[in-house]
């Protein structure tokens, strides 16, 4: 009779179950900065990374802690940092950096109350838009925003994964609740879970180009110092790596970064859907507030309403078709809830165009949105 | 500390947009055969740095209206070179070079 | 030839794009001699760079090179040592690059006495951007941003280092190559943070506003205002003011270096875990 395996279970905040499951999809190198509500990624990884081989070094600002994990992933380890707000906007020149150069990295950003110094202990989600624009330029995004703490160690895993696989930076966006609530989560067994490793070349060495996608659309990346020596710049450049300033292949090799996302979308969208099949008004959520915004549904169905919640899991790329069908079934209106003063709303206002209302449950002050503030919006949005 | 590997590491690939001038290189060597000045003139860009570190008078710019400074040096006394390498530890770009058979053989015998 | 520079260079990218008469060029090829010296493989090694005129060298260079954001090339650099401490790595970057943007980093990287060799050129301007001042222009030379004189004082870069705790400081210049390449070997043997800043001559920017336009008379100015440290030994302090020590300004060979002592980390956090 075989006995079916029983999962460890934990009760942990979501910081450490971010580090936990870092550990577990192979992240062998941390480089941070001490920033709240993030340093406790920061703890974690520094007691633990030496007793599985890795390295931890905290580094002398946001900005050094970037750039030596795009060093490291270079030499082909699996690469975090851990930041929020304030760091996160530090880091952003570096990250077109990664991006540039097509650097597999995780960057970690436990948002909290905002701008500038704004509410160090105290949630927020207003780096959504920075997450997408932050860096200038045009580059791929892709940003994970999970919203319970089993899912923050799948998305943690699976933004590994994905930055393995498009050889770019991925976002890892938490916010301050999330970082500290403990929750029971069920660690999956090491078997239970893919973990994708970045293609290397096996090619003869005079014959390889880090950029070059004439083969595979994703170019191999080769680990320095395994006889593959090739130049890479955050100038401009074309398959070779070298500087280029030649219009055609700039404007090329530009569009096949944002390729990169833009042509799997397919793969990189992901949702969850709750109580939306009848819904004829619709909201819309992530993160720690998509928790409230699941409590307020359920709320307005006991009370007759037809409601349903739209909760991005990966918020860039955004859920775009999922949003319009969203808009064409729900003729009441959606409501974007988020801790902020209105930045995913935007979205949602550009793929709603039928003129139905789009309005926003708002809150910066560092206090959660409460399930009751959404229920308010949807009871309001019902009686029109 | 030298690594493990045996051969000689591969030359990676590199583009070819360097590769557009054509290579013309001056060799010199002087009456006893024992050194040789090697001029690179395709890399030379005129500096004249090379003349001015010559402790021996061995080197000359003359004009040439296709370089970048209008100037490229050559060699004219070899007879007088004693090896000292300035004018190749002074080049910027690789124009030019000091070959020297006793230094050679020095070389080999450690 | 003696030395076979071709053994480390890209040489499809050769001319380089320095000014003729740009003193990068002497670096660059006194690294090299450096190299050749100690029989460095360009597999173990790894060359980074910011950005500006000097940080344009790891392209021709046929190493694992990466060409960073502007002040940044130690951080990438302590990344990649401290993932590959067995590997050889070496930072090229100039005065602005390094001392101004840079300055956080390279401070940082001294102190963590990490074994990696940086070079720094300085030429006294940020010679890319246009000629610019920096933090080692002179008092009072001209700069596209100073025209009426530069009022700020500028850097000591060496002191700068060894203060930070760098282990091994050295200058040189780029009119004594042969001194430099033994000055850069010296700091490729040594374990621990190396730093050899090297003055070298922009006379395209820096010269061309101050009246020494001419690379020649630019590298004979620098030379004139070096004293090495054995002729130093017999000079007055009235006659040392106002110049450039060349030589190696300072060496420690007791000093930890930073993966040695993560490496002791690494085995007590294991034994720990091994009770």
């Amino acid at each position: 009779m075989t006995e079916k395996r029983k999962r460890e279970v934990v009760f942990m905040p979501g910081n450490i179950v971010v580090a936990e499951a870092a550990i577990a999809a192979g992240c062998r190198f941390f480089a941070g900065y001490p920033i709240t509500p993030s340093s406790e990624i920061a703890h974690t990884m520094s007691e633990r990374m030496p007793q599985l081989g890795g390295k931890f070094i905290q580094m002398e600002d946001e900005i050094a802690a970037m750039g030596a994990i795009i060093g490291a992933s270079l030499t082909g380890l699996k690469v975090m940092t851990a930041t929020s707000g304030p760091g996160f906007s530090l880091k952003q020149e570096n990250i077109g950096f990664a991006a540039m150069i097509e650097a597999p990295c995780v960057v970690v950003n436990v948002m909290r109350g905002g701008p500038s110094t704004g509410l160090p202990t105290a949630i927020g989600q207003s780096d959504v838009m920075q997450a997408r624009w932050g860096t200038h330029g045009d580059r791929p995004v892709i940003a994970l925003t999970p919203a319970y703490l089993d899912e923050v160690y799948t998305e943690t895993v699976r933004a590994f994964n994905l930055a393995e696989k498009y050889r770019t930076p991925v976002f890892l966006l938490l916010d301050e609740v999330l970082g500290h609530l403990s929750e029971r989560v069920e660690i999956p067994f090491a078997d239970e879970l893919e973990i994708i490793d970045r293609h290397r070349p096996d090619m003869n060495k005079r014959e390889y180009f880090p950029f070059d996608s004439s083969k595979e659309e994703v170019p191999p990346l080769a680990d320095y110092y395994t006889g593959y020596r090739y130049h890479a710049t955050g100038l401009n450049h074309d398959h070779t790596g070298f500087p280029t300033t030649d219009p055609a292949l700039c404007q090329r090799e530009n569009q096949r970064l944002m390729d990169k996302v833009e042509h799997h979308l397919d793969e990189l969208v992901k949702y969850e859907e709750f109580m939306l099949g009848d819904a004829e008004i619709g909201v819309i959520a992530f993160g720690s507030t998509a928790r409230a915004a699941r409590v307020a549904v359920s709320n307005a169905r006991e009370k007759g309403i037809k409601v349903g919640l739209l909760r991005p899991i990966t918020l860039w790329p955004f859920p775009e078709k999922a949003c319009l069908k969203l808009a064409e079934h729900c003729p009441k209106g959606i409501i974007v809830a988020e801790a902020n003063l209105g930045q995913i709303i935007f979205e949602v206002e550009r793929h709603a165009r039928n003129g139905i209302p789009v309005v926003g449950v708002q809150k910066v002050g560092g206090v959660p949105i409460y399930p009751a503030e959404i229920l308010t919006k949807i009871e309001e949005l019902s009686a029109c | 500390m030298p690594s493990e590997e045996q051969e000689q590491p591969t030359r990676v690939a590199t583009n070819e947009e360097g590769a557009d001038k054509a290579e013309h290189i001056v060799s010199t060597t002087n009456s006893s055969q024992q050194i040789t000045v090697v001029v690179y003139e395709h890399y030379c860009k005129g500096c004249e740095i090379c003349c001015d570190v010559c402790p021996k008078e061995v080197l000359e710019m003359v004009v040439a209206s296709d370089r970048w400074e209008g100037a490229l040096v050559k060699v004219v006394n070899i007879d007088n070179c004693n090896g000292c390498m300035l004018c190749e530890y002074e080049c910027p770009d690789f124009a030019i070079e000091v070959f020297s058979a006793k230094k050679e053989a020095k070389k080999k015998e450690k | 030839m003696l030395i076979k520079y071709e053994h480390y260079l890209r040489m499809s990218r050769i001319p380089h794009m320095w000014c003729p008469g740009c003193g990068i060029g002497i670096i660059v090829k006194a690294m090299i001699r450096a190299m050749t010296a100690l029989e460095w493989n360009p597999n173990d090694i790894s060359m980074i760079s910011g950005i500006g005129c000097t940080s344009r060298a790891p392209g021709y260079m046929d190493l694992h090179t990466l060409h960073t954001t502007h002040g940044r090339a130690l951080a990438f650099a302590t990344g990649i040592k401290f993932a590959r401490p067995d590997k050889k790595v070496v930072v090229i970057s100039g005065d602005g690059d390094s001392s101004a943007i840079g300055g956080n980093h390279l401070i940082h990287a001294c102190r963590r006495n990490i074994d990696i060799t940086m070079i720094i050129v300085n030429n006294n301007i940020y010679g890319m951007t246009g000629g610019q001042f920096s933090p080692t222009t002179p008092f009072g030379a001209k700069a596209a941003t100073a025209p009426w004189g530069n009022i700020d004082p500028a850097f000591d870069l060496s002191k700068l280092a060894i203060a930070a705790g760098a282990s091994y400081v050295a200058r040189g210049h780029v009119g004594s190559a042969a001194q430099l390449e033994r000055l850069i070997r010296g700091g490729f043997k040594h374990k621990g943070f190396a730093v050899i800043e090297v003055l070298s001559n922009c006379h395209t920017q820096f010269g061309r506003r101050n009246k020494l336009s001419d690379p020649v008379e630019l590298i004979n100015h620098i030379a004139a205002k070096t004293v090495n440290t054995k002729q130093a030994e017999s000079m007055t302090p009235e006659e040392l003011n106002g110049k450039f020590l060349t030589g190696v300004l300072f060496e420690a060979t007791d000093r930890t270096e930073y993966c040695d002592a993560y490496q002791q980390v690494v085995e007590r956090s294991q034994k720990a875990l091994a009770k």
